[in-house]
């Protein structure tokens, strides 16, 4: 096997994951030095890099590196970092041609940033905030589907995650059938419409067909078979994804639909109106959630069967219609989550399931599971948790500081932050 | 590739060993093995594997799997006799799937915990093997000593993980594993940097191959062997380990973790221990595969492939080793046949997954009952080489039960000595504001039976929680033979000889009889690794005088049950499974059993041999505390009696003396209460006919009489509505038939038969009670009603429609609202939010609101705190607020279950005027009630209910100087 080949910065490039680009490196201490640019996220395909389709690739800047030269074929988008220096997350989109393996002509600059690390880190520290409410917003608005079916039917439903992912491919089918040759078809607003309608229905629908059909017919059986149903239902959506895409990550022509240009300066910080829609568009469906919850018949009546599904039913609610509702709920959720994560990522791929459905999980184990504002408040705390991660740890660790922190809160505070214990009647 | 250099460099000077290996690797061809084992497993390994044979011979071809292991064996033979590269490879992968296969078995089959991290430990093992022994740092450790660093280092890992998470159940525990394996994924991929642990993605290769004691297993053939060497040591020392105290206690603690606790398992051990075999095995496994790949890479350990082990031990069967067998076989054998297909696996794996966990959760060679524990039959056949049964550790001489005689207490005193045995002192226990025990103080003297009695709500459970550990007081002491046990675990309790049964059945429902018995010997089994792995003398005869004591506790209890033993638990009859758990608790000899209502549900006849039992105990000295409500056992078997209620203790003395004590009487019938004023001078007729019934009923015997002698004395329907009683508001049906007719039902409950055959009707506009003793049958009777247990025959109409295999929410929508037992109200949302929920069928908001408006001018309390949570009420508060509830859609019949359960005196009076103010208002009232004296002062009419059967009806005021009625309670 060979050795790993080294990148122009004089880091060991990962054979399987790299874009092996001629960086030009300015910096030459600390980790400002650390930039990688690899494949977002790592497939779990087989094959190498030489079977790799042209696509989207994701720089992930470290500390005080910026990326401030041209780099032919590698597009930067306006997304990632914004114009002035800092660490983040910048998606570049690699055109076809220049990657196959072979050093490509791209040239990548980066300039040292005159300040000490803490510095560094505190400067960038309202960026980061910023990404971590977004982030968190969206964890919220999976966490809720969790929470939702988790205080109702006491089940994990692993395969929350995957509806996530659905929803997310079902907005990309309508921006790629609104693109003509680069450019929209209709008015970016409309679309973007059409899109959450399209995800929501397809998610809606989808959550609905796995609770009759996996679910349902295993209630009152073992605890683990439905979770075990679960799974198999993941594995199913995940690999159904994976044949009808080819493996291959979809972009998300986000500039087409919100200018990249459209931003709004809060103090030091750059926020895009990307960001800015994503996190009000999910405080105001939580709102709404909260109110059609707490006030609605419908709502009083998914509180009342999560409670003591039996009396539920002498009071004349039909608790199988309540949970199939409860379903397509958070599964509705989950497709509009679906689109705000490509906005964000500007890109969707088959796996991106898996590792949001945990990140959603542990958002509403942390804010106790079963309680719809603690799946919120979860949701903003492991966003930050992540983005603050990646600003203070490194970002190779930031879904490892995720699961520590769903394994330190189970340990301690089992209930999670909102929650409440039950006991067992002997 | 390495390998096939390796082959080509080795291959003439191992021919020789692969032909002996070729009769090695297959696990039960008896004829080669022990050779075939001994060339592929050194000197070393010859000794254990010879004495291990002749066990290893029954224990791997249990009957019926037979034809599996052959199957396997021919099949791992196939890659050895062709020396084909490619076979070889599968076929060593399918040892070591099923190393990982058996591991996951243990954690998540036999002790019940899903561990989704599991791979980590099998990534942890390979990583470890991979440090140990390759370039990466320059150390090649032997290969022995390198895999059992690996085990060790997978063992650490899962101590790591499962000591700060023993609090954690089910789905928690899946999450906190599954994170865990997350993180070590993550690490595997990034350690590289600033240090290279792992070498990152890339992994780490040139591995070296296996070598022990100078003899290298590069060749295929060779690390073919040694996997499968591995892969049957491991299914013989897993398989010996399920059939000791061991397994049976996973099996324990799977099944039911208080039962597991109050038998002596330590069920927090046994839970790190489960999770830290599975680790070890996946350790094992580990080494294993990175010496035969030559390599390891972060992407070998992903999600995924813990998914791929859950699916081969579904697939297979949980805990049955053929099924991991044929599991490991068949989704490593198939996907390679399906290579052309390989982009479809997952999506086959995933739809396998969910059609086998609906349509054969239970795998394609399902475990049968028992498999992984002791088999009687076995243990038989292998009698004569069983040395003579020595006694265990923990077991005193000359306290093995002889064959058929009794059972003889721990302590071989025959009679009361006087000396305290279990004092509990001013115990106090509340449960969220309510107390369920207020400050009892009892002692019960060694060689003592006392009776615990009390009417339902009184904490008699409670206490038997209290005293064995299940729940701990808020204040007070308990003392065991003088020691105290408040905050000592289960476990801890019954080591001192506490052993107990269960109100609510708790067996180990999968296990067979015999094994459930056998649980209750564990304290005394010997459990040391080296007597279960070795099948030493001693670890054999100790399991023989076990098993030999457990079918004397089981003979004991009814010879029936004896033949009985292999059955699985869940398969038997009602009172057997009382029995079934009395034997478990006798099987631990203790010095205090405790049993919780032993009679309950039981028929005349088998209340009679269970009084006998206890009879039987006492004369042999054993200490015993029951909790009973058939008064004629607590008369016959007790020397003390001890009443609560309310969680206080009421009275003591002898049977008799309680019998007549007015304030047990006042406890269990309520407070002699006249409402002349509301009670119409209704015409007594046939007073005589009412007495006779209920006398008849009272006796053990004539409950079993048929029961159209019962239809003969029953009283005529009142058609005419009752004179001097208020004007009333009919809903009557169309065809002008009673309200709600029931006819003939008998419904179960589980395997319990609770009515047999009932007949009852409600005419509109009456208040009618049923009445009874605990487990008569009252609360199945409303719950059938109400469609929440389906009728296994007869007919049930409302308004004249038939209702009975209605949905509930159906039969609420029809008009039926309860008051349910317990209230269950809810207690997170508001009282407003609960009385809305109340008026869901109305679905009209408005109509809804008005009604609420109606209703809390009844309750002035309850409008005072209409936005306070309702968890927050009062007990009394909480049963206003579920009559309340009740009445917000203007049902035509509410159905009441025990509304003055758990409330003091005051309250009780005040529910019963509310009945009586609903009745006003024209609604019609079914009342279910225990506290009869309370129940009879307004109803119209009342039905006596006993062991399922109607035994009297009448006006109610008749019933109420009825002395036949205080019988049937008390009798």
């Amino acid at each position: 096997m060979a050795r790993p080949a080294r990148a122009a910065n004089g880091l060991p490039a990962r054979a399987s994951q790299v874009v092996r680009v001629r960086a030009q490196a300015a910096v030459r201490r600390g980790r400002a030095g650390d930039i990688t640019i690899r494949r977002y996220p790592p497939s779990q395909l087989d094959g190498g890099w030489d079977a790799d389709p042209p696509g989207r690739a994701r720089a992930t800047v470290l500390a005080s590196a910026r990326i401030c030269g041209r780099w032919p074929g590698i597009r930067r988008d306006a997304c990632g970092t914004g114009p002035g220096p800092g660490p983040g997350n910048a998606n570049v989109c690699l055109d076809s041609g220049n990657n196959s393996g072979s050093d490509s002509d791209g040239n990548m600059e980066m300039e040292r940033w005159e300040t000490s690390p803490m510095e560094q880190a505190l400067a960038q520290l309202p960026q980061q905030i910023v990404n971590g409410l977004t982030l968190g917003s969206v964890y919220a608005l999976l966490a809720l589907g969790y929470s939702m079916v988790y205080g109702i039917l006491k089940m994990l439903n692993f395969a929350h995650g995957d509806v996530f992912m659905v929803g997310a491919f079902a907005g990309w089918g309508v921006l790629y059938l609104f693109t003509r040759s680069g450019e929209l078809a209709a008015s970016p607003f409309a679309v973007l419409v059409v899109m959450t309608t399209a995800a929501v229905t397809a998610t809606s629908i989808l959550g609905g067909l796995i609770e009759r059909f996996a679910y349902r017919p295993l209630r009152g059986s073992s605890r683990l078979a439905p979770l075990i149903s679960a799974l198999g239902v993941s594995i199913i959506l995940e690999n159904a994804a994976m044949l009808l895409t080819a493996g291959r990550a979809k972009a998300y022509q986000t500039e087409m639909l919100i200018p990249p240009t459209w931003t709004v300066r809060v103090g030091d910080a750059t926020i895009s109106a990307t960001r800015l829609a994503i996190v009000v568009a999910s405080v105001a469906i939580m709102l709404a959630l909260d109110f059609a919850v707490s006030r609605t018949m419908l709502g009083k009546a998914m509180r009342a069967t999560s409670e003591d599904p039996e009396a539920a039913e002498y009071m004349g609610i039909r608790t199988s219609g309540v949970i199939a509702a409860t379903f397509v709920i958070g599964s509705a959720l989950a497709g509009v989550a679906g689109v705000m994560i490509g906005l964000y990522y500007m890109q969707v791929d088959f796996i991106m399931g898996f590792s949001a459905g945990l990140k959603a999980f542990t958002a509403a184990v942390l804010g106790g599971i079963g309680s719809i504002r603690g799946a919120m408040a979860g949701g903003i705390v492991l966003g930050l948790a992540e983005s603050l991660g990646v600003l203070f740890v490194a970002p190779v660790y930031k879904d490892a500081i995720v699961f520590s922190v769903l394994i330190a809160t189970l340990i301690l505070k089992p209930a999670g932050i909102l929650g409440e214990h039950a006991h067992e009647k002997v | 590739m390495k390998h096939k250099e390796r082959v080509v460099t080795l291959r003439g000077s191992c021919d020789a060993v692969a032909a002996g290996d070729a009769r090695g690797a297959c696990a039960a061809t008896t004829s080669g093995q022990e050779r075939g084992m001994a060339a592929a497993g050194g000197p070393g390994l010859r000794a254990l594997i010879s004495r291990a044979l002749p066990a290893a011979r029954s224990l791997l071809v249990p009957p019926g799997a037979g034809t599996a292991y052959l199957g396997v064996a021919l099949l791992a033979l196939i890659p050895l006799l062709t020396r084909n590269f490619y076979y070889l490879r599968v076929g060593g992968t399918v040892g070591l799937y099923l190393i990982l296969a058996i591991g996951l078995n243990i954690v998540a089959g036999e002790a019940g915990l899903l561990d989704l991290g599991y791979v980590a430990f099998y990534g942890i093992g390979a990583y470890v093997y991979a440090f140990l022994s390759s370039p990466h740092f320059g150390l090649h450790v032997p290969f022995l000593l390198s895999t059992a660093c690996s085990v060790a280092a997978a063992v650490l890992a899962a101590l790591v993980v499962s000591l700060p998470t023993l609090h954690l159940r089910g789905d928690y525990l899946a999450m906190v594993t599954l994170g865990f394996g997350q993180i070590v994924r993550i690490l595997l991929n990034n350690l590289d940097r600033p240090v290279n642990i792992t070498n990152g993605p890339n992994g780490i290769v040139g591995i070296d191959p296996p070598s022990i004691l100078g003899v290298s297993f590069a060749p295929l053939e060779m690390s073919y062997c040694l996997i499968w060497a591995f892969a049957v040591g491991s299914v013989l020392v897993t398989s010996r380990l399920l059939r000791s105290g061991i397994g049976r206690a996973w099996a324990a603690l799977r099944e039911d973790e208080v039962a597991a606790g109050c038998m002596g398992v330590d069920v927090a051990r046994y839970r790190v221990m489960a999770f830290l075999w599975g680790a070890g095995l996946a350790g094992l496994a580990g080494a294993l595969f990175a010496s035969w790949q030559g390599a390891v890479f972060p992407q070998n350990f992903t999600m995924a492939e813990t998914i791929t082990v859950y699916c081969m031990i579904i697939l297979g069967g949980m805990r049955s080793l053929p099924g991991l067998v044929a599991g490991a076989a068949a989704l490593v054998v198939l996907p390679e046949m399906l290579r052309a297909y390989s982009v479809y696996r997952m999506l086959i794996y995933g739809v396998a997954l969910v059609l086998l966990v609906i349509y054969r959760p239970q795998g394609l060679i399902p475990a049968r009952s028992g498999s992984s524990s002791s088999e009687p039959g076995r243990t038989r056949r292998r009698s004569r080489r069983t040395p003579e049964a020595e006694p265990c550790p923990a077991q005193a001489p000359g306290a093995r039960m002889e064959p058929g005689a009794t059972p003889r207490a721990g302590t071989a005193t025959a009679t009361a000595t006087g000396e305290p045995a279990l004092e509990v002192r001013d115990v106090r226990c509340t449960f969220g504001g309510l107390a369920a025990l207020a400050g009892v103080s009892l002692t019960v003297r060694l060689g003592e039976v006392v009776g615990i009695i009390g009417p339902n709500g009184a904490g008699k459970t409670t206490l038997f929680n209290l005293i064995t550990g299940v729940t701990r007081p808020s204040s007070g002491d308990i003392r065991v033979f003088g020691k105290s046990v408040v905050g000592l675990p289960s476990h801890g309790i019954a080591a001192l000889g506490v052993a107990r049964t269960f109100q609510n059945i708790r067996l180990f429902e999968g296990q067979s009889v015999l094994e459930n018995v056998l649980a209750g010997c564990h304290l005394r089994v010997r459990r040391d690794l080296a007597g279960v792995v070795f099948r030493t003398r001693a670890f054999r005869a100790c399991e023989a005088s076990e098993i030999a004591s457990a079918r004397d506790a089981l003979r004991f209890l009814g010879r029936a049950l004896r033949e009985r033993e292999a059955e699985p638990a869940r398969d038997l009859a009602y009172p057997d499974r009382r029995r079934v758990e009395l034997a478990r608790a006798l099987a631990a000899k203790p010095r205090i059993l405790l049993l919780d209502e032993p009679t309950a549900g039981m028929t005349p006849d088998e209340i009679k041999e269970m009084v006998d039992a206890i009879r039987l105990l006492k004369d042999h000295g054993y200490t015993v505390v029951v909790i009973e409500h058939h008064m004629d056992v607590v008369a016959e078997t007790c020397d003390r009696v001890i009443v609560l209620d309310h969680g206080e203790k009421i009275a003591e003395g002898t049977p008799a003396e309680v019998a007549s004590n007015p304030e047990v009487m006042r406890a269990y019938l309520g407070a002699e209460r006249r409402t002349a004023a509301d009670r119409p001078a209704g015409p007594r007729d046939e007073p005589g006919k009412v007495g006779d019934t209920t006398q008849e009923g009272a006796t053990c015997a004539s409950a079993n009489a048929p029961r159209h002698e019962q239809v003969e004395v029953k009283l005529p329907r009142p058609r005419t509505k009752c004179p001097g009683r208020p004007e009333v508001r009919r809903g009557v049906a169309e065809n002008g038939g009673p309200l709600l007719e029931i006819k003939d039902v008998h419904s179960s409950y589980g395997p319990v038969r609770v009515l047999q055959g009932v007949d009852l009707y409600v005419e509109s506009g009456e208040i009618v009670t049923v009445l009874g003793s605990n487990a008569a049958g009252k609360s199945t009777l409303l719950r059938t009603i109400l469609g929440r247990v389906r009728p296994a025959k007869g007919e049930i109409r409302f308004m004249g429609r038939r209702i009975d295999g209605m949905p509930t929410s159906e039969i609420a929508r029809a008009g039926i609202a309860v008051v349910p037992e317990g209230r269950r109200i809810f207690p997170g949302l508001s009282v407003l939010e609960n009385l809305e929920l109340g008026g869901y069928v109305l679905g009209d908001r408005r109509k809804a609101a008005e009604r609420i408006e109606q209703v809390l001018d009844l309750f002035p309390v309850l409008a005072e705190r209409r936005h306070q949570k309702a968890g927050t009420l009062s007990g009394g508060e909480q049963q206003m607020l579920a009559i309340s509830r009740a009445l917000i859609a203007n049902p035509k019949l509410i159905c009441m279950d025990e509304p003055s359960m758990g409330l003091a005196p005051v309250l009780v009076d005040r529910v019963m005027q509310t009945v009586q103010d609903i009745r006003r208002a024209g609604t019609t009232v079914l009342l279910v009630e225990q506290n009869a004296r309370a129940a009879l002062a307004i109803a119209d009419r009342a039905y006596v209910l006993r062991s399922g059967r109607i035994v009297g009806t009448g006006p109610a005021a008749r019933f109420l100087d009825d002395e036949s009625l205080t019988r049937a309670y008390l009798a």
